[in-house]
């Protein structure tokens, strides 16, 4: 069940009642009603892979009590390998193995042997990086005694598996929304009104932006060979409204969804496109991914605390192992390595912080130096995208080539004025709004009912006559 | 809460109004399909892809047969290639737009290589065909107006409904109540000939190399024959086509003719294969009839049923 379809826009009315007004009264009903529609929720993409969830749920569950009961540091250790490893184990089965298969036949090749690997044909399931990262952090919050288990089935099962974030995050972290489960929420109209329009802006970058520039991007990349530097260009800079419409549009209407019913989830874009250094660009991009990585990769491999050595393999480990998160791909590994290439200046220079307010606090725009800082930003971002939107490396590279060469001063085909005109509005919303924590929230609060109103009348309106061809959430793949 | 919902009723009023509105003016001119998911089941059915859902024509159908004294409502559930090739999910959707209580209906089963050829590496290596067309995933075929499918089908913004971009707005083709698909095409001999070049290259270079005769295909006309005689009378039809395209046809199956003349002995059904004749039919593009033609072919086809 997607977020964007009219399964859903009868689905979430039931569960809105039923949370309301229906189970109110008890936590436990509550919370087991939840547990039950996120499993419905889930199982309407294939319920056979119910099963592993519930199982991947179940082991991280028991373990994390095994770790906190178990008296020895040895025993805990085993507990948090057994956990670690049949999680991993599951992740590497099925997203993996057929890569690895691959790879080693190829490598085998290259010295002249001849290797017949087994591939699986297997299917991904959805949301498997998700959830098994939702457990990992658990049992690792378990065994750094940051957290202790809870000891209701019920409770942790609707951490990982509320539905909101069940297939694409934001990546929760137990100290965050296991509280919020085990507490009684109460309605606030506020926040239910500001999660409806943050559900509304969502669907804005979802269907209008991401959709209609999917098709363009789409058109662009299989036919790169027929296109001149300026298009491809052109496709590249769309492929990053597309992917950052349709990943951050995907979480505004899970944050929004959830807030609806009184659970706050971790903000997980912060205006990324509006960053004036790599670095500040990942505190922006898929916030509880990068912050995932960087407490429980980064800063047990030694963080930057080391010398420059350490910082240099540290930042290359956490940027290619969130590269191979992403897929099996060298495309995905080689995306992980630029964003590393581009973020070793600034760490190395210890500027990495040196950017960590909003752009143009307090001003309506920004100044010629941070406009240009963002232009390098989002060209450098721009380049590892097409690595990442590529099918594989010969396909990039061909890219990149035909990117740059002399066509890139010639008029760009396949322009749409429409689609141009409507990712400017995009851009102007989210520029206006950059203080808040989506585009939408904050304006027009102090406008005249009727005139906020007509704002939301209008994104409705350009939502049910821009939409463009559907297409799945691309991070449904990872 | 109740000030909530109070406010939220209240705002949603227009989006709602609207929305109603623009549910409420699809028509025949929404798109090709649209239509033919939005009468009650049926107890007579043409079936079979965009040859047949542009090539014959329920009313003159039935005016015959009427006329005749078989009464009989038919209705055209044929769609495209692509979408209505035989197999699991126009099955299904036929099964569903099927009154399941018609007896003594008419059944026009429109046949040609393609519908029933599969993609060539699958067919090779043994396996079921997999579409993931609206055919498949349409839960109701059966709604007016049909929420479903203009929610999830319809491939372009709802409100292109009310609301056409004028760019885009194509008259060219009109789908009738009766689910027949008009076309209003330039039918001038330089443009008409410039069309069947396209469509014979289009079909010469991307589908006969990549297609073979699919048994899996062919196994669900076969059930699809079966399901149809539970409600009254079957009759394959092979429509003519341009004798370029059949060129085409020949290369793909050379045997097709004597395979449906054998289900139909099989299956004690009639087959109707209308032969090729460049001066006798006209068509749009060497693959669809002109209107016109289109009448004349559905006489062909009444005549055959009435007179056997």
């Amino acid at each position: 069940m997607l977020f964007n379809t009219l399964e859903f826009a009868l689905f979430f009315p039931i569960v809105f009642v039923l949370y309301w007004f229906v189970t109110k009264r008890s936590l436990r009903l509550q919370n087991v009603m939840l547990l039950a529609m996120s499993y419905y929720f889930y199982a309407q993409w294939d319920w056979r892979f119910l099963f592993l969830l519930i199982f991947s749920t179940f082991l991280d569950y028991f373990s994390g009590l095994q770790i906190h009961r178990t008296p020895t540091h040895a025993m805990k250790r085993v507990w948090l390998i057994i956990s670690v490893g049949i999680n991993l184990g599951f992740l590497g089965v099925f997203k993996y193995y057929n890569f690895f298969a691959d790879s080693f036949a190829n490598l085998v090749g290259s010295f002249g042997f001849e290797a017949h690997p087994v591939f699986l044909s297997v299917i991904l399931p959805v949301g498997i990086s998700f959830y098994t990262f939702h457990g990992l952090s658990y049992v690792f919050d378990i065994y750094y005694d940051r957290i202790k288990p809870t000891t209701d089935p019920v409770d942790y099962a609707l951490f990982v598996g509320f539905f909101p974030l069940l297939v694409a995050g934001p990546i929760e972290r137990a100290t965050h929304l296991l509280p919020q489960i085990q507490s009684p929420r109460q309605f606030e109209m506020a926040k239910v009104v500001d999660g409806c329009k943050q559900v509304l802006w969502g669907l804005f970058k979802k269907v209008v932006i991401a959709d209609n520039a999917a098709e363009i991007v789409n058109l662009i990349f299989d036919g790169h060979q027929d296109y001149g530097g300026s298009t491809l260009l052109y496709g590249a800079v769309l492929f990053a409204f597309q992917i950052y419409g349709d990943f951050s549009g995907y979480s505004d209407i899970a944050l929004g969804t959830a807030r609806i019913l009184g659970i706050e989830l971790l903000q997980n874009f912060n205006f990324p496109y509006f960053s004036r250094d790599i670095a500040e660009f990942w505190r922006r991009w898929h916030i509880s991914l990068s912050s995932w990585f960087r407490d429980y990769v980064y800063i047990p491999l030694g963080g930057s605390r080391g010398g420059t050595w350490m910082k240099v393999r540290n930042t290359f480990v956490i940027f290619l192992v969130s590269g191979f998160w992403h897929g099996a791909n060298w495309t995905f590994i080689v995306w992980g390595a630029l964003h590393a290439l581009f973020f070793l200046p600034v760490l190395l220079s210890g500027k990495n912080r040196s950017n960590m307010s909003i752009v143009a606090e307090n001003s309506m725009l920004p100044s010629w130096r941070e406009t240009f800082n963002m232009a390098v930003t989002f060209f450098s971002v721009v380049i590892a995208w097409v690595f990442f939107r590529a099918e594989d490396l010969g396909h990039a590279f061909a890219y990149i080539g035909g990117m740059f060469s002399p066509t890139i001063f010639s008029k760009p085909a396949e322009f749409s004025m429409q689609l141009a005109a409507l990712v400017g509005f995009f851009l102007l919303i989210e520029w206006v709004g950059r203080r808040g924590k989506y585009g939408l929230q904050d304006i027009g609060l102090k406008w005249p009912r009727l005139a906020r109103w007509a704002m939301y009348y209008g994104i409705m309106f350009l939502i049910f006559r821009f939409t463009g061809k559907s297409e799945t959430f691309i991070y449904f793949q990872f | 809460m109740k000030q909530f919902l109070k406010w939220l009723a209240l705002f949603m009023l227009l989006p709602v109004a609207i929305f109603v509105i623009t549910l409420y003016s699809a028509d025949g001119r929404t798109d090709p399909y649209y239509l033919r998911f939005t009468t009650p089941p049926q107890s007579s059915l043409i079936v079979g892809t965009s040859r047949a859902a542009q090539g014959i024509q329920p009313h003159v159908l039935d005016s015959m047969l009427n006329a005749n004294g078989r009464a009989v409502k038919s209705f055209n559930y044929s769609f495209a290639i692509g979408y209505s090739n035989y197999g699991a999910p126009y099955y299904e959707s036929i099964k569903k737009k099927m009154d399941p209580a018609a007896q003594n209906g008419v059944f026009i089963v429109a046949v040609d290589p393609w519908s029933v050829a599969g993609d060539l590496a699958t067919v090779r290596a043994g396996i079921p065909e997999y579409e993931w067309t609206f055919l498949r995933t349409l839960n109701n075929v059966n709604m007016s107006p049909n929420v479903e499918y203009l929610m999830e089908e319809y491939d372009k913004p709802l409100l292109n409904i009310l609301v056409p971009d004028p760019r885009k707005v194509d008259d060219r083709l009109l789908l009738h109540e009766d689910g027949w698909l008009e076309t209003n095409l330039d039918l001038s001999p330089s443009t008409v000939t410039e069309r069947t070049a396209k469509k014979v290259k289009e079909y010469r270079d991307t589908r006969l190399n990549s297609s073979a005769p699919s048994p899996w295909r062919l196994g669900y006309l076969e059930i699809t024959v079966d399901l149809l005689q539970k409600h009254g009378e079957v009759i394959l039809v092979r429509l003519p086509v341009h004798s370029s395209m059949m060129v085409l046809e020949d290369q793909l199956m050379p045997t097709f003719d004597r395979t449906m003349e054998l289900l139909a002995l099989r299956k004690n059904v009639k087959y109707l294969s209308i032969p090729v004749n460049d001066r006798e039919w006209s068509f749009t593009d060497g693959n669809h009839l002109v209107p016109s033609d289109g009448a004349k072919v559905t006489k062909l086809i009444a005549e055959e049923l009435l007179h056997p």
